[in-house]
């Protein structure tokens, strides 16, 4: 009867444990789509270092560390430092909505770095903006890159892009990520095709918008259009009327797509000068199974 | 007796819920490269899905299921 008491304490410890590793897994149930990366350069990571750049730390443990890491758009390294606005304005009025994109982040004591989207957030969430209001700049990775490289950052770490690599729990048929856009300011047409054999999971039209208006007597508009149908017009036609539009938008169109048809974006803003600004970016996002 | 039979009743509900967690089956240690420089102008095969690559960017992410102590705690 002894052995058998002991038989059962020892499976239970053992379960117990078991039960307690696996809760420390990461629930896959609700991501999204992941990046991840491993920081080779350290045997051990020193967690209390990678902490600091969190916003907001849900778990600390001596293995891991996992919260969030906010992305703000308006800036190159997506780290808020108050130059610009934190909140999306539409028709002049400033909203309660950051101008950023939270991604969830763990990092491990071992190097490794995940970082995703849980299933509540979509494809509008992958583009790093990079600086809406600056002509020069275009995306230069994906959110969940940048909260990547922000961590490496922190740790004196490299980061080398071409070793993230992605993975999408919540569609895992899905074998290719695609973003590619444009930035435009005054005229331009792009397109994009996709063929009947591949299957789209996900399929999002993305665009920023800043048009901004202080003394010019100038229409600053911007304006889009998928094959000729508008998803965005505004017009500052108020004089002095400041920062009128920073935002950014989606519109969803896996449903809707035409397939071995060329789709053709339009895109038209009034240009840069010193008193009246509009830029528009746009990009379209694809996660499909390639054929 | 019952005791000894109400915990290894205990220890089969758990051994149950355990069964339940989320795993990852690519035992994969490989992180290959799989993403193109965003500002590249990178084109796919042409069998896929295709952007025209002037003024502008693009990026084609190959998707890989992460090892195992990726998810692991």
């Amino acid at each position: 009867m002894r052995f058998v008491f002991l038989l059962g304490v020892m499976l239970g410890v053992f379960m117990l444990a078991g039960s307690a590793s696996a809760g420390n897994q990461i629930d896959t149930s609700n991501v999204y789509i992941m990046a991840y990366y491993k920081m080779s350069e350290f045997p051990e990571i020193d967690l209390s270092r990678a902490i600091q750049e969190f916003d907001y730390v849900r778990v600390s443990s001596g293995q891991y560390v996992e919260g969030t890491i906010t992305i703000w758009h308006n800036y190159r390294n997506g780290r808020d430092t108050g130059e610009a606005p934190d909140l999306e304005v539409i028709d002049g009025v400033v909203t309660d909505v950051p101008f950023s994109t939270d991604v969830t982040v763990r990092v491990k004591s071992d190097g490794w770095i995940a970082a995703w989207l849980t299933n509540e957030q979509d494809m509008g969430d992958m583009v790093f903006w990079n600086d809406v209001d600056d002509r020069n700049k275009v995306p230069s990775d994906t959110t969940l890159g940048q909260a990547i490289w922000r961590v490496t950052d922190r740790m004196g770490a490299n980061y080398n892009k071409a070793g993230v690599n992605y993975y999408s729990y919540k569609y895992p048929e899905a074998d290719r990520l695609l973003i590619g856009g444009r930035l435009r300011l005054y005229e331009y047409t792009y397109s994009f095709l996709i063929p009947s054999e591949i299957v789209v999971y996900d399929a999002d039209i993305l665009w920023t918008s800043y048009l901004r208006n202080l003394y010019s007597y100038h229409d600053n508009y911007g304006v889009l259009k998928v094959n000729g149908e508008e998803i965005y017009n505004k017009n500052t036609t108020n004089f002095g009327v400041g920062l009128y539009e920073y935002t950014k938008g989606s519109l969803s169109i896996e449903e809707d797509i035409q397939r071995d048809k060329r789709q053709i974006i339009y895109m038209k803003s009034s240009g840069w000068g010193s008193q009246g600004q509009c830029l528009l970016q746009s990009a379209i996002a694809l996660l499909y199974k390639s054929g | 007796m019952i005791r000894v039979l109400m915990f290894l009743a205990v220890v089969v509900v758990l051994s149950g819920c355990t069964g339940q967690d989320v795993s990852v089956g690519d035992n994969s240690t490989d992180i290959s490269v799989g993403v193109d420089d965003a500002t590249g102008n990178v084109s796919d095969d042409g069998r896929n899905v295709s952007v025209p690559e002037d003024n502008g960017f693009s990026v084609i992410i190959e998707l890989k299921e992460p090892p195992k102590e990726v998810i692991g705690g």
